[in-house]
């Protein structure tokens, strides 16, 4: 026994460690280089110390190692406690773990880790990729514990321990995560899922995910435009609205501070005058990709909130807590709605506040244009016309500007993205004394027309504005539809010219469409598999109560099945031969078992058969001429020409239970 | 078996038809042991000697005569006893005063076929003398060395019951035989045709050899090559695993035990007219070629044959 | 572990345990073998290492279950199968397993004994990483298909007589460790523990007479008829044989040579030493000596006489004798 604790051999060790590699290797993508080196290190390290027969560091030096790990990690990430960190945290401890993996029991904890690791990468990305990533990550890891078993045996059992087949063994591993599946997914469509979360998620999970956040200052939606990764994709009952219509309402700013806009706590906690559906409402549905905020994106103007969400005043769709795994919702909105047809003294105050002292030549541009044009209507239409007509352009190359970026933008620079213009256009009107709002969102999508889908990419991301105008309420205006109306009509590629990375050709795009058509499927079946999901699942089957104790007891049932099932194949005839002629062979055999002759242990075939023919008079010449051919076919020096013809005339052996005369088979 | 066992389909050539005639003269005098019959044979054409034991007046002299005869060759009868000396069996050297030389004058045991009556009945080193010769296929006297006639067969027959003054073959030499079987009881119908028709010991007088040394040096050569599957090779291994792995036996088959194994299947398969061994060939040979090496454990109670039995019984046939 | 037949036995409620789970088991099937493993025969029960992974798939279940995250409830899944068809294929191993035979080859007290039993599977299914366990002792054997396997496990032995092992246990963590499953059996067959011999026993009673056996056994004369050979000048007469002479037409003499020397005769009684089991160690040291020294002896146990005889068998028989005495 001590023996196996110590020196445990190369290719025991070795899979182990390719399990916690595979299993760690998209969390080192993620890591700061020098963690994942020290990573890597430690694994290489174990290896060179199976390899060469190295003993385990001294107790003071690994639990150093240990501490020194941990405390790495809290000084490289910070103090920013997020799944990011615990994750990264769980690599370096099983790293550090490397140094004491000297035992098997630490082997089969590391190789059983590696699912919790794999598991954890989950929390923050689910796409359909990574199912690779599952299938090699449990394979390799099962491979391990496979192996570790097999050199335990080989310990106990006092024979030398050989080195394994690898390939049969990474076979058999294979064929294990493979006959797993049965039972695994049983308990994925059946297990009772929760409607509402054990314990609140921590709000500050967020580490550095792009997607849109909460404020809005100049670059901020620019740096998505490089970002092709879906946001979130919508399907429509009927058509989808056309292109200029497609404003998917995001975070609504109230506050500007000089640079940064922000909501507005008062706007986003109160409740939403009501949105009727009309026969022009729009039904879709949206699957949300998990961007770790609350906000849910809708088109104008929602008239349901999905459970667990509500509607806040200024028409944002508001979840109870971040999203963090994707969520699928349907949604109704009506779009002739009139929002807020008298404006609150507080809103108005608000929806008109700007910092003093800021932007002075825009202030001093909006007095202008407000003495000439004192209806808040053609005063919109001034500054459209401005921005169309003189020399604005819409660029990602922007400059960065200082204290007065209003002005520097409107006078100076006259290049900027939808958060220049959005911004500029919001303080030149509130300095006119039109009270705005600052939205953003995204705008367009990619219609997939196999997939019957829209797809709005982190790139699609946009920011517009709403003016309060007496008799309309909240009309939206989008500036940058002024400066570069291909933006709206044919969505962010359009309004830049020209492409915006090397790989952005037009079959890459095609291609990675036609990806993302199965990248939805599993959205939509693997993914958004949640409560409601799982319960209209189970009603269109036909169970009557799909309440989640009813849902277990179907589980618990269900399981029985499969686990009998998959008994049944295993200790059946899942010993399979491959080869057809044992098969005929063992299926004559059943057949004579059925007609109540069974072989005896250590009865030859033609022993058998030969009693088989005294037995079963009927029979008996076709039985003789079954017991040449396969004496000839199994054991005889040409067997390949009479198998064919043992596996035929076996195959209509049919022995009748009544014992009728069965003279037309004999031969 | 014989009833379905494949024919030998449309194999040319005298030599199978005059080993089926061969087997059929035996038969026709050995009455309802053809079983018996067919493992001497096999032990001929596998190269290898015969041990007949059983009690007296089943046979066991009748066989070995009318296998001599119809084996054809010249044939020699030893019947051993207790004052029997080696030289009585595998020659002497003779001084002669003429010329002043040794001679060798060869004994009984120059011959192709030589029946050892009641090879107990002789001293241990008259017994080893033969047993010797048969091993090496030589007889050495005075430390010349004389080969044996080609083919070389020994029937040996033992009473294992008259034990008074005699010297059964000890365990340790009675692997020199490739085969050992018993004859026993003739049936109740075979018995009463006994009583009935005239004896059947006449029938050797008037019996003609069949084959001829040639003849046999062809069929032992024919055996050989004779075509043996995998899973046949696999039944053996599995036999020879099970006699070594067997709880009851204290050693288990030799090496050279598992290669005469296939060698008598082979002959047994060509006695049997076949063009191809078959696990059946493997299991008949298996009691007369393992009960006499297997050396059961004293504390075990079972004897070999019982051992035997075990073993063929609870090994899987693949 | 080696619980003696003949020695006495203390009560211990570890073995009234053992009785009660041996009856309690007999009533299910079959316990000595040979027997052939079923479902009733067979435990099963998770690992160590299969309760911690336990664990882990409860905290990746709640964790996943939490986040709402489908594919982490996925792969909590997939270690659930994975559990699953573990202590399936656990059991598969154990099941319509054969086990027969159950015996060991003598040896002297102090000496281990090896327990043979084989194992077959039914089947043909092969085997993989199987243990019996027999108290603390472990041995491991995997089966091919088709063939059988022996195992032999090493008994540690004491006092002299017949034992039986006492229960024994196969077990198998095949394929991944996470469930061991196992089954009960009682080897009836008693093995033979002969008497430990003594260290340094007294010589041989009688050979005084004759000391250093070993010209014993290359004497000229003899009694006993050796071989012919061609007559030499100073033969004596009577040696001559003449009959074989005459057909030989040479002049042959016989040579005789002594096999044996004088007989043995071991007792009880004349072993010096007062207790009983000194007395029986000393005369297996004696017989063991005579056989070494291919003497003829013959061993007294109070009525009882064994010879004279000589050899291995005649040495097996007396030192059975003597166990059992």
């Amino acid at each position: 026994m001590k023996q196996s604790e110590q020196d445990i051999p190369l290719h025991t060790v070795g899979w182990t460690v390719a399990a916690m590699l595979v299993a760690a290797l998209p969390h080192l993508a993620e890591m700061p280089l020098g963690l994942a080196g020290l990573v890597v290190a430690a694994a290489a390290w174990r290896l060179a110390a199976a390899h060469s027969g190295w003993q385990p560091p001294p107790r003071w030096l690994r639990l150093m190692l240990t501490v020194g790990a941990v405390a790495l990690v809290v000084f490289t990430l910070g103090a920013l406690w997020g799944r990011r960190t615990a994750a990264t945290l769980l690599c370096v401890m099983l790293a550090a773990k490397m140094f004491e993996m000297f035992r098997l029991r630490d082997l089969r904890m590391v190789a059983s880790v590696c699912f919790f690791l794999i598991a954890t990468h989950f929390l923050f990305n689910e796409r359909l990729f990574y199912l690779v990533y599952l299938a090699a990550g449990a394979m390799v890891a099962v491979t391990a514990l496979i192996q570790i078993q097999r050199y335990e045996d080989s310990v106990l059992s006092g024979t030398t321990v050989r080195v394994p087949d690898h390939r049969r063994l990474i076979r058999q591993g294979a064929l294990m995560v493979a006959a797993a599946l049965p039972v695994a997914l049983t308990l994925f469509v059946l297990f009772p899922r929760l409607a509402q979360p054990l314990w609140g998620l921590p709000e500050q999970v967020m580490d550095g995910r792009t997607g849109l956040s909460d404020s809005m200052s100049p670059g901020s939606i620019a740096n998505l435009f490089l970002d092709d990764s879906p946001a979130f994709r919508a399907e429509f009952e009927d058509q989808p609205p056309p292109p200029q219509e497609r404003y998917w309402r995001g975070p609504v700013l109230w506050h500007f501070d000089g640079s940064t806009w922000r909501q507005s706590q008062f706007a986003s906690r109160q409740p939403a005058i009501p949105v009727e559906a009309a026969s022009d409402s729009i039904r879709y549905s949206i699957q949300l990709e998990p961007h770790e905020q609350r906000w849910l994106f809708v088109l104008d103007y929602p008239v349901n909130a999905p459970p667990e969400s509500h509607i806040s005043l200024d028409y944002q769709l508001i979840n109870r807590r971040p999203v963090t795994s994707l969520t699928q919702y349907e949604m109704v909105s009506t779009p002739d709605f009139l929002d807020m047809p008298g404006l609150h003294e507080n809103l108005r105050r608000q929806a008109l506040a700007l910092p003093s002292e800021r932007n002075p030549r825009t202030l001093e541009r909006a007095r202008e244009l407000r003495e000439r044009y004192p209806d808040d209507r053609d005063l919109v239409g001034a500054v459209l016309r401005w921005f169309n007509e003189e020399e604005f352009f819409y660029s990602l190359e922007t400059t960065p500007t200082g204290r007065h970026g209003a002005d520097e933008f409107l006078f100076d620079l006259r290049v900027g993205y939808c958060e220049h213009y959005a911004s500029a256009f919001a303080i030149l009107m509130r300095a006119a004394g039109v009270p705005t709002r600052v939205v953003t969102g995204y705008q367009g999508g990619d219609w997939q027309p196999n997939g019957r889908y829209l797809l709005i990419r982190q790139s699609d991301a946009h920011a517009w504005t709403e003016v309060w105008l007496e008799e309309s309420g909240w009309t939206r205006v989008d500036p940058t539809s002024a400066v570069a109306p291909d933006r709206i009509d044919q969505g962010s590629r359009g309004a830049i010219g020209q492409s915006r990375h090397l790989l952005d050709t037009d079959w890459l795009r095609n291609l990675r469409n036609r990806y993302d058509r199965f990248q939805h499927l599993w959205n939509r079946w693997i993914l958004g598999f949640d409560a409601e999901r799982q319960r209209r699942l189970l009603e269109r089957l036909g169970m009557p109560d799909t309440r989640p104790g009813a849902i277990a007891a179907v589980m618990v049932v269900a399981l029985a099945g499969v686990i009998a099932t998959v008994m049944l194949v295993l200790l059946g005839r899942s010993w399979r031969q491959t080869d057809p002629l044992l098969r005929a062979w063992l299926r004559l055999q059943r057949r004579l078992q059925k007609a109540g002759i069974r072989r005896a242990s250590g009865e030859t075939p033609l022993e058998l058969l030969e009693r088989a023919a005294d037995a079963l008079p009927d029979h008996t010449v076709e039985l003789q001429e079954l017991a040449e051919l396969y004496g000839h076919a199994r054991y005889g020096p040409q067997p390949a020409s009479q198998v064919q013809r043992f596996i035929e005339r076996s195959k209509a052996f049919k022995p009748g239970h009544t014992g009728e005369p069965a003279r037309l088979t004999g031969v | 078996m014989s009833e379905t066992a494949p024919r030998r389909s449309a194999r040319p050539g005298q030599l199978a038809d005059d080993l089926e005639r061969a087997r059929a003269a035996v038969n026709e005098v050995i009455v309802d042991k053809p079983d018996v019959v067919d493992l001497a044979f096999t032990a001929m054409l596998a190269g290898g000697h015969l041990l007949i034991e059983d009690l007296p007046g089943v046979g066991k002299t009748t066989l070995a005569q009318a296998l001599s005869l119809a084996m054809g060759g010249n044939w020699q009868r030893i019947q051993f006893t207790s004052d029997m000396l080696p030289a009585d069996i595998v020659g002497v050297s003779v001084f002669r005063r003429e010329d002043e030389t040794f001679e060798f004058r060869p004994g009984p045991v120059f011959a192709n076929v030589v029946l050892a009556d009641e090879i107990n009945r002789a001293t241990p080193r008259t017994q080893s003398a033969l047993l010797e010769a048969m091993a090496e296929g030589q007889v050495t006297v005075d430390g010349q060395t004389h080969p044996l006639p080609r083919p070389f067969f020994v029937i040996a027959t033992q009473n294992p019951l008259d034990l008074t003054g005699t010297y059964p073959l000890p365990d340790s030499q009675l692997d020199r035989f490739l085969l050992r079987t018993s004859i026993g009881y003739p049936s109740a119908a075979e018995e009463r045709r006994l009583l009935v028709e005239p004896d059947r010991r006449n029938l050797l007088e008037s019996m003609q050899p069949v084959l001829d040394p040639e003849r046999i040096s062809e069929l032992v050569d024919a055996a050989a090559a004779l075509h043996v599957a995998d899973p046949v090779l696999d039944y053996i291994q599995a036999l020879i695993a099970a006699s070594r792995a067997h709880a009851a036996v204290q050693t288990g088959l030799s090496p050279r035990a598992s290669l005469a194994l296939i060698q008598c299947a082979r002959a047994h398969a060509l006695v049997r007219q076949q063009d191809f061994c078959l696990p059946d060939n493997v299991k008949q040979v298996f009691p007369a070629l393992a009960v006499h090496r297997l050396q059961p454990l004293a504390e075990s109670g079972m004897s070999s044959e019982e051992i035997v039995a075990d073993i063929l019984a609870h090994t899987p046939v693949p | 572990m080696a619980e003696s037949a003949t020695q006495g036995r203390r009560p211990d409620p570890r073995k009234a345990w053992q009785k009660l789970m041996e009856r309690w088991l007999k009533r299910r099937a079959p316990i000595h073998p040979p027997l052939t493993l079923v479902y009733r025969q067979i435990f099963i029960l998770p690992t160590r290492f299969g309760w911690m992974l336990g664990v882990l798939m409860g905290a990746m279940l709640i964790g996943s279950l939490n986040f709402n995250n489908n594919l982490g409830l996925l792969t909590t899944f997939i270690v659930a199968g994975l559990s699953v068809n573990s202590m399936l294929i656990a059991f598969r191993n154990l099941h319509k397993l054969s086990i027969r035979g159950g015996m060991a080859r003598p040896v002297f007290a102090g000496q281990t004994a090896n327990y043979q039993l084989s194992l077959q599977s039914v089947d043909q299914r092969p085997r993989p990483s199987l243990c019996l366990r027999h108290g603390k002792d472990l041995v491991g054997v995997d089966i091919d298909s088709a063939s059988a396997a022996s195992i032999a496990i090493p008994i540690a032995t004491r006092w002299r007589g017949w034992h039986r092992p006492g229960r024994m246990r196969i077990e198998t963590s095949h394929p991944m460790g996470l469930f061991r499953a196992w089954a009960w059996f009682w080897p009836d067959r008693p093995y033979l523990v002969w008497p430990q011999p003594a260290q340094q026993p007294p010589p041989l009673p009688d050979s005084g007479g004759s000391p250093g056996g070993q010209d014993q056994r290359q004497p000229i004369d003899g009694e006993d008829f050796y071989s012919l050979r061609q007559w030499r000048e100073g033969d004596p007469l009577h040696r001559i044989a003449w009959k074989a002479s005459q057909r030989h037409q040479d002049l042959l003499s016989r040579e005789f040579r002594q096999e044996q020397s004088p007989e043995l005769v071991l007792a009880l009684e004349q072993a010096p030493a007062r207790d009983l089991e000194a007395r029986i160690s000393i005369l297996t040291a004696w017989v063991i000596q005579a056989e070494q020294q291919e003497r003829t002896w013959t061993l007294r146990l109070g009525s009882t006489e064994l010879g004279p005889d000589q050899g291995p068998a005649h040495r097996e028989r007396c030192l059975r004798a003597l166990a059992e005495l």
